[in-house]
């Protein structure tokens, strides 16, 4: 087997991995059991407003870094971007005392870039931020092998990498529209580099497709926020709804063009329905790593920010006087069944999924539209169902290329056999797409279906289930593939997958996840129900 | 390379033989299982008080029992990892632990029928899981546990000349959590659950041998089953969130405020769990199922699967349509239970009626059965539908068809059994091939005389006594209700016959007539898989001597949990005497039609019947929308036909009849259709999305500086 990947000058990279493991348990068990002493000093460094900012420093300064290592000596890179993201992960959950007692940490910057810059963390926003920290560690562990025996230059895909990483750690923490846009503008260009990374020409044109159509979303936002700005005196979402006042004279007539870009900028970038075009072209042609973090987190940071802009920067009122609930939902139910029906016949596996995310942001658009604390709840639990299982679902397929080096469905007969830990996952995901009792996308569609008919639109239950069994319709033929056809190249089987131990981690991490939040979703919904009050 | 050490090559596909039964231990254990049966139903009609007291102290008073006894069969992962390494000591556990699961739910039975144990486990899968066990739950998990016990004992001389057993026996015991799971669930959510688990595992023993057949079944079920599941789902959302709770209790009185609603959440379930139980017209997948897989997962399948379907119809129309005690003499509350009723019954006689019909013209032995088990589901199905439709009268409906799910239980894994047992000597299941058999395989002989006249009715057989019941309760549905019903009444005794008729020929085929020569060779011998076939043919002989014994102890007390009229119950079926000139010349007539059915069948053509291929429901459904599809593609693609490398294929050639019908399913033609659109319209769609954007933009631009 030539594909295992730890030979002798891996060997730093794989003790680090030890010893990394071993600091990951320490830190959760000393949050755990520190009591007393310790209690005290972390409460007093965890009150501290800074930690936010900490953050960002410590993502942009760790890419730079990476930059520079990565020009001496590669092995050291991953390693030193390893204990970044597992700093990062560290000082998100130091975050987790204090604000779980109900308090917000603010952090305004007033002099920087003109303007000022703000930061927020509630109850939600660390919610967010703990699932992609959570899930940027788990696929830097899971891309040293793949970037390693699939991709060329990884020095320009790590930069670029932790930078996506900071836009979307600060738009997830932004608290005004400026900075919102700042980091919107700082992911978009970062993950530019990811779509095309592997430059063959079929990134190279999703990647166009990508950034033409970010700059025309990112222009119609600039504009809505100039106006906005012009017009209220203000960038700050939390006192926004205050000086909105959408009447018939010129001023009102002006809000209403700057929220009207606002919502197309916003529809471009969470691809609803009729401008989803962009998105699967640019996270199929990706690398797999890349894919799992554009489909599995960054367009869910949009999504949060599309609530955070509607309910708490807007409010209910004008949300509806916009009329919103009346379209929403109906366009994303179009774009539930469209992408399902697209993702149909696809060929190549991670085309399929790509196809299945526009479904599934559907799914969270749905939620949003219907515009009242359920649905918004609803969403928020989406946004972890869809996180863990689609990123499950690119990671698998990504181990499938690096083993096969073959992307095509068809080339995947019988491979269980020789990968069933990754088909096993796969087989999971897939099941939790379609709905099935005791994983969490069954509990994702349970609260949506709630939440739908208490909205009064019980047909949208309708389109939810056909949606669910159009699921089935696609990925079930992968699965029987996978398990029950014979693979044309003899039959051996292993117990293990052929693959480096860095890749199965992160993997069979996202598999307990899938299991552990379908049978206990109640642990996460708590944390709606204390952060929705705002609204 | 030390990684290359811990890749254990492991061959799937191995050729050489798994180990055999040990007739002994199987000897034993059905010496413990009949026993053990007949000791606990004594318990249960109060003799032995001693014993029941302590059974009361020792297990009644723990509530965790019915969560320990759904996952239990879970042991089979251990097991199955130990099958790796050794395959005999694999099959012993997995008797051991049915024997335990078989034994702990006699051991409740006592109690149970006394008062219902429950357990609730609150905030899991966020609504909270429920397990309740009443009588009529576990009336079905003890039989599903008696069956599964002896298929287990049946299993290992059987799967001895298939491969990949491992798995077939892990993915057995997922599916018996699973059925179990759904019996002793107190609420519908946690039923959904574990009827979401059954479907899900038995699809892997539907397409265990991995043939190009066994997938095509394999997809039938699957999709059918993941469509009833969805729409279960449906109307579980509805009912939550109109009625706040979906716990097994009255809900009539909001389901008859809900008007429409309420009908159609109804609906929802009988399709949902309809499609399990292979009522017409959902029945499609199970005649190709059942066959294709293993016959010990065929014995089950047939045996206990579908009867978790009828359980589901039965269940949920019985708790929630039916009014509570206090409420039964407002007349308004039951209707949405009888005009529900007075549909299932006419599906239930058309399921009974198309079962049967295919069944005759079938030469695979084993998809005799199971179109034969098709119509033996109408029979219940009819049944429930008296019970809805009667509502308080309805519990001779409720008895019968109770009765009769635990009958077929019996007869049809028994018969399924024989027939795995004369295939590992023929190797075939063409009745065609076979012949004459009777003196070379006496046992099997015998058990499937036995289990013949159980399922046609024969006196002293069980399948007369519950045959009976549901005839009555038919009898009653046109006594008290519509007239109508006097047509259901004559059709049940015709389709009947059919019955009778289709086991003439399975008798007929394989026991008798001309010995074929490659079939001379065949001794038979006594092997362990003889023991499990001779315990049901015992079964089966006890209940059609003692017919009231089971009724009395057992059913009854089940259908007085119900909103039934006791006085009914008591005057009725309490002291009901079956063996009246009446019904026995009911009997009498079912084999007049099964003689002159068969008779017609062997000299004239009915055996032969083909009906035409557009008639079967794939057909109906299928060449239409692939026409129309078809037709779509056609017009698409000629109108522009100067740009030819825009068109995505050439106008196919018009499809053949039987191309269509035979090779593709239905929703391989739906993904084709949908590819091809997709294929042509994927750009269009683009490029009028850009235009629309620009559009848009310059529309909100202009607005912008007229209005500045």
């Amino acid at each position: 087997m030539s594909n295992l990947d730890f030979s002798k000058n891996d060997s730093s990279f794989s003790s680090n991995l030890r010893f990394l493991s071993v600091l990951f348990t320490g830190f959760f068990l000393g949050i755990i059991f520190t009591k007393t002493i310790g209690r005290e000093i972390l409460i007093l460094f965890t009150t501290s407003n800074l930690i936010p900012g900490i953050i960002l420093a410590v993502i942009f300064t760790g890419a730079i870094i990476s930059a520079i290592v990565s020009l001496k000596k590669e092995e050291s890179r991953d390693v030193v971007l390893l204990y970044v993201n597992l700093f990062v992960v560290g000082l998100v959950f130091l975050m987790l005392p204090h604000i779980i007692e109900g308090n917000d940490m603010t952090l305004k910057l007033s002099n920087v870039l003109g303007f000022g810059i703000a930061f927020r963390v509630n109850a939600l926003t660390l919610y967010m931020l703990i699932i992609a920290s959570l899930l940027w560690f788990m696929v830097t562990l899971y891309s040293h092998s793949y970037m390693n025996k699939k991709e060329k230059s990884g020095g320009r895909f790590y930069f670029w990498f932790m930078v996506a990483y900071g836009g979307a750690m600060g738009a997830i923490m932004a608290d005004s529209l400026i900075t919102m846009f700042l980091f919107f503008e700082i992911m978009y260009i970062s993950c530019y580099f990811l779509v095309a990374h592997s430059a063959t020409p079929e990134a190279i044109k999703a990647g166009y497709r990508y950034i033409f159509m970010g700059v025309v979303g990112g222009l119609s936002m600039l504009l809505a926020v100039i106006i906005l700005h012009v017009n209220t005196g203000t960038f700050d979402l939390m006192s926004m709804s205050n000086y909105i006042v959408l009447s018939s004279d010129g001023t009102g007539r002006m809000l209403l063009v700057a929220l009207i870009f606002m919502l197309i900028g916003f529809s471009i970038k969470t691809a609803i329905f009729p401008l989803h075009f962009w998105l699967p072209g640019a996270h199929s042609s990706a690398p797999a790593p890349a894919s799992a973090i554009l489909s599995g987190l960054i367009i869910k940071v949009y999504v949060f920010s599309l609530i955070k802009f509607l309910y708490v920067g807007l409010g209910l009122e004008i949300v509806q006087f916009l009329r919103l609930p009346e379209f929403l939902p109906y366009l994303a139910s179009v774009g539930m069944i469209a992408g399902s029906v697209f993702a149909l016949r696809q060929k190549e596996l991670k085309k399929m999924l790509a196809y299945s995310t526009v479904a599934q942001v559907g799914y969270m658009i749905l939620g949003i539209g219907l515009s009242n604390p359920l649905g918004i709840s609803a969403t928020l639990f989406h946004i972890l169902t869809h996180m863990i299982t689609k990123s499950a679902l690119f990671l698998c397929a990504g181990a499938m290329y690096y083993h096969t080096g073959k992307k095509d469905i068809g080339d995947y007969k019988g491979i269980a056999c020789k990968m069933p830990v990754t088909m096993g996952i796969f087989t999971l995901a897939a099941l939790s797409m379609i709905g099935i009792p005791g994983l969490v996308g069954f509990m994702s569609k349970w609260y949506l279906s709630i939440a739908a008919i208490d909205a009064g639109m019980p047909y949208f239950v309708i389109v939810l289930l056909i949606s669910s069994f159009l699921n089935a319709m696609y990925y079930l033929p992968i699965i029987i593939n996978a398990f029950l056809i014979e693979p044309e190249d003899g039959q051996t089987c292993f117990l293990r997958d052929p693959i480096p131990n860095n890749m199965l981690f992160p993997l069979v991490g996202l598999g307990i996840g899938l299991i552990f939040f379908g049978i206990f979703p109640k642990m996460v919904v708590s944390i709606f129900q204390m952060g929705i009050t705002f609204m | 390379m030390e990684h290359n050490n811990m890749n254990i090559q492991i061959s799937n596909h191995i050729d050489e033989h798994g180990p055999k039964g040990n007739l002994v231990l199987s000897i034993v254990i059905g010496i413990i299982t009949l026993l053990s049966l007949f000791i606990t139903l004594n318990v249960v009609s109060g003799n032995f008080p001693g014993l029941g007291f302590w059974l009361n102290a020792r297990f009644g008073s723990n509530p965790y029992l019915p969560i320990i006894i759904t996952l239990l069969p879970l042991t089979g992962l251990i097991s199955s990892a130990v099958g790796i390494r050794n395959e005999k000591s694999r099959d012993y556990l997995n008797l051991v632990t049915n024997l335990i699961v078989y034994l702990l739910l006699l051991s409740i039975l006592p109690t149970v029928i006394h008062q219902p144990i429950s357990i609730r486990v609150a905030d899991l899968l966020g609504y909270g899981l429920f397990f309740k066990v009443d009588l009529f739950g576990i009336i079905v998990a003890v039989l599903a546990a008696l069956i599964w016990l002896l298929v287990s004992i049946y299993a290992p001389d059987y799967m001895d000349h298939e491969t990949r057993r491992n798995r077939f026996y892990l993915f057995l015991s997922v599916t018996y959590t699973g059925i179990l799971g759904t019996v002793l669930s107190g609420d519908l959510f946690t039923t959904f659950l574990f009827f979401e688990i059954m479907t899900f595992s038995s699809y892997l023993l539907v397409v265990h041998t991995e043939t190009k057949e066994a997938l095509n079944a394999g997809d039938s079920y699957i999709y059918m089953g993941i469509m009833g599941g969805l729409s279960i789902l449906l109307g579980i959302i509805l009912l939550f969130v109109n009625s706040g709770s979906l716990e097994y209790s009255s809900l009539a009185g909001v389901l008859k405020d809900m008007g429409n609603q309420g009908y159609f959440i109804m609906t929802l379930f009988v399709v949902g769990f309809g499609v399990k139980a292979g009522m017409v017209p959902l029945h499609i997948w199970l005649p190709k199922a059942h066959p294709v897989a293993p016959t010990p997962a065929s014995a089950l399948l047939s045996g206990i699967m579908v009867k978790i379907g009828a359980y589901g119809i039965l269940r949920t129309i019985i708790s929630f349509t039916f009014p509570s005690v206090d409420l039964s003499s407002n007349y308004e509350l039951w209707s949405v239970s009888q005009s529900l009723g007075s549909v299932i019954i006419w599906f239930g006689i058309g399921t009974m009626g198309i079962g049967i019909f295919l069944a005759m013209q079938q030469n695979n032995i084993k998809r005799m059965l199971a179109y034969s088990t098709v119509s033996q589901m109408g029979l219940i199905i009819a049944g429930i539908g008296v019970t809805s439709y009667l509502g308080l009268k309805g519990a001779m409906g409720f008895s019968g068809a109770l009765y009769h799910v635990i009958n077929h239980a019996l007869y049809k894994s028994l018969l399924f059994m024989v027939a795995g047992a004369v295939y590992l000597k023929t190797h075939t299941l063409d009745i065609r091939e076979m012949g004459g058999l009777w003196k070379k395989m006496p046992i099997a002989f015998i058990v499937s005389t036995i289990a013949v006249l159980g399922i046609t009715g024969m006196p002293f057989f069980n399948g007369y006594v519950s045959k009976t019941l549901v005839h009555h309760g038919i009898a009653e549905a046109h006594y008290y209700g519509e007239a109508i019903f006097k047509v259901a009444d004559y059709l049940f005794i015709f389709f009947s016959g059919g019955t009778a008729c289709v086991l003439f020929k399975w008798t007929y085929g394989i026991f008798f007539g001309e010995l074929k020569d490659e079939n001379k060779q065949i001794t038979e011998g006594f092997k362990a898989l003889h023991v499990p076939m001779m315990i049901i043919a015992l079964i089966i002989i006890g209940i059609g001597f003692f017919p009231y014994f089971l009724l009395n102890t057992l059913i009854i007390p089940t259908a007085k949990i119900f909103t039934f009229d006791s006085e009914f119950i008591y005057k009725y079926i309490e002291g009901i005497n079956i063996y009246i000139i009446k019904d026995l010349m009911g009997i009498v007539y079912v084999y007049i039609i099964g003689m002159v059915l068969f008779v017609l069948g062997i000299k004239g053509p009915l055996f032969n019947l083909r009906a035409p291929k557009w008639l079967c429901i794939e057909g109906l459904v299928t060449y239409p929308v692939k026409r129309i599809a078809h037709f779509i593609i056609d017009l698409y693609c000629r109108i522009p036909s100067k740009r030819k490398e825009k068109v995505c294929v050439a106008p196919p050639p018009k499809p053949k009849y039987d191309e269509l019908v035979e090779h593709e399913s239905i929703i391989h033609k739906f993904v084709e259709f949908v590819d091809k659109q997709v294929c042509k319209l994927e750009m269009p769609f683009i490029k009028s999305d850009v235009l629309l954007y620009s559009m848009l933009l310059t529309f909100v631009l202009l607005f912008f500086f007229i209005v500045k």
